[in-house]
């Protein structure tokens, strides 16, 4: 079986082991997250976005140590990830999927970087956003501009969080959302540097 | 043929969890065991710089005395599992892998734990407990 | 301009069975209780501002059970709707129905559900009822929805000897179950005592 063939069997081998839960109640307790942000934080798009990135960094630092603690435990090896290719793998086809169980693709992956595809999302099965407010002579809208929200920035957080727990510093972001139209939702990944690791630098030779 | 103390050291070196495995464990102080963990925390990374062959996840992974051996279990995240335990203890690896099961369970989906800091929750105490009963503590 | 179809004409009818983790949403969760602690100065105001973002979702249940439910019967009385929350709303949010629904011997205006393992508290170690307020929440967007008044806690009581209940895959068994007190307002009660007229 090739590489990547196993590393999709492992994901699909920890989702069939873990319990589970509805995904309305998931979509609609975001929901409730989402409405929460945009009441405290004044319809101010671009904060909320900041939001949503933040409380997907939380998730992140914490849900690497389940992925790999889950698959040592199930017998799934992770590999050491030598190349870019390994790491989108492992987040695409067993992050995604053990915790989400949506299926994820990876594409256009270059050295420093690696796009995510999601045509399924658990968090936006209720949601259509709202169209921005024109203003009575037809001018720029008033109200907030809708176009601007991140829906599922909360996404980006987390796998900027769980590939910095292995020192891995990235940027993510949307640059493709089904809810803004269009046709699948795309997760750039872009390196940003390689952490060396600290505890051993105070022991170093000279 | 007994367990005897289980430490989880933090990535920064900070003790964050001890306790004993059994009622065969000598008793340790609090200072003593900040002491354990930051000494092991060091000598762990000495280790890894000590090797003659560099390798990514370098450091200790089983010390062998005459009444004593330990075992530590390094996550990817650089998170310290140890166990210490008598000598002809088997499975210490399994259940270091289901405490570290334990702690993503049990900890981190807590909202009133906060990351590397000291574990102090029931539900840990008791999923650890749990494991013990399985592996048997003889 | 919009490629994708309106959400209005999405199917919504069929329920999903789609799932996630019980990891992803534990996760979700602990976070919406950290970004209300952070909001609140105590206890009882995390446990208000947990209730309220669960209020919400209540009346957006029970607007969707309503649609889905073909015979579209309103429910008028105190039993009905309680049956309906602890059977319905329970198995389209928790995937089962809740424990066991009862009315209190020593206050008439007072009904509990109980639920042994309620998802908001799996995760938590201390302060179970707070992160069950959310529950709470739910429970009082629907009866606010369907007309009837009420205040709605959550409380957490132990286990008694012998009352064996199966746990979460991985979790050790609790020791207590969630109750969730729904006291009816005044209102509410002489309405539903005419009806049995």
């Amino acid at each position: 079986m090739s590489k990547s063939g196993s590393i999709t069997a492992a994901g699909q081998n920890l989702w069939a082991k873990v319990p589970k839960a509805n995904s309305e109640l998931f979509a609609l307790t975001y929901g409730s997250l989402i409405t929460e942000l945009i009441r405290d934080y004044d319809q101010n798009i671009p904060e909320i976005n900041n939001q949503l990135d933040r409380i997907g960094y939380s998730i992140g630092v914490r849900c690497i140590d389940e992925l790999f603690a889950k698959s040592e435990v199930n017998g799934v090896q992770i590999p050491s990830c030598r190349e870019l290719r390994e790491t989108a793998e492992v987040v695409a086809k067993i992050g995604f999927r053990m915790f989400l169980g949506v299926s994820c693709d990876v594409g256009k992956l270059t050295e420093k970087s690696f796009s995510l595809y999601l045509s399924e999302n658990p968090l936006s099965i209720f949601v259509e956003l709202p169209q921005n407010e024109v203003g009575v002579d037809g001018s720029s809208s008033h109200g907030p501009d809708w176009t601007q929200l991140k829906y599922s920035n909360v996404y980006c957080g987390v796998i900027r969080g769980a590939l910095e727990q292995v020192n891995l510093k990235v940027e993510c972001e949307f640059v493709g959302d089904m809810l803004q139209g269009d046709d699948v939702n795309e997760i750039k990944v872009e390196v940003k540097e390689v952490i060396a690791d600290g505890a051993g630098e105070d022991y170093q030779e000279e | 043929m007994a367990y005897l103390h289980l430490f989880i050291v933090n990535k920064s070196g900070g003790l964050i969890h001890h306790r004993a495995l059994s009622h065969h464990a000598p008793q340790i102080g609090t200072n003593e065991w900040l002491r354990i963990g930051s000494t092991f925390h060091s000598l762990h990374a000495i280790a890894g710089e000590a090797s003659p062959v560099k390798a990514k996840h370098d450091g200790i992974e089983l010390i062998e005395g005459e009444g004593l051996i330990l075992c530590c279990f390094q996550t990817r995240t650089g998170i310290k599992f140890v166990i210490t335990a008598e000598p002809g203890t088997r499975f210490i690896q399994n259940v270091l892998k289901e405490i570290y099961v334990a702690y993503t369970d049990c900890a981190l989906k807590d909202p009133f734990y906060e990351l590397e800091m000291p574990i102090r929750s029931d539900l840990f105490s008791e999923a650890v407990n749990d494991i013990m009963g399985r592996f048997g503590n003889r | 301009m919009s490629k994708s179809t309106s959400i209005l004409d999405r199917p919504i009818l069929k329920p999903r069975t789609d799932q996630v983790s019980m990891s992803a949403y534990g996760y979700l969760y602990s976070e919406l209780v950290q970004y209300h602690q952070t909001r609140a100065s105590s206890i009882s105001e995390l446990e208000e501002r947990l209730a309220s973002s669960g209020y919400g979702v209540g009346f957006k249940i029970l607007e969707l059970l309503s649609y889905r439910n073909k015979d579209n019967r309103r429910e008028t009385r105190i039993m009905s709707i309680l049956q309906f929350i602890s059977s319905s709303v329970w198995k389209s949010l928790f995937g089962r129905a809740a424990d066991s629904l009862e009315k209190s011997i020593e206050h008439t205006d007072e009904y509990m559900i109980f639920d042994y393992n309620p998802i908001t508290s799996n995760f938590v170690s201390v302060n179970k009822a707070v992160s069950d307020a959310y529950i709470s929440g739910i429970i009082g967007g629907v009866l606010e929805g369907a007309g009837f008044t009420a205040r709605v806690s959550a409380h957490s009581v132990d286990i008694e000897e012998g009352e064996m209940k199966n746990g979460l895959i991985g979790m050790p068994s609790r020791k207590d179950k969630a109750v969730f007190l729904i006291k009816f307002s005044e209102k509410v009660l002489e309405r539903d005592a005419k009806l049995d007229r």
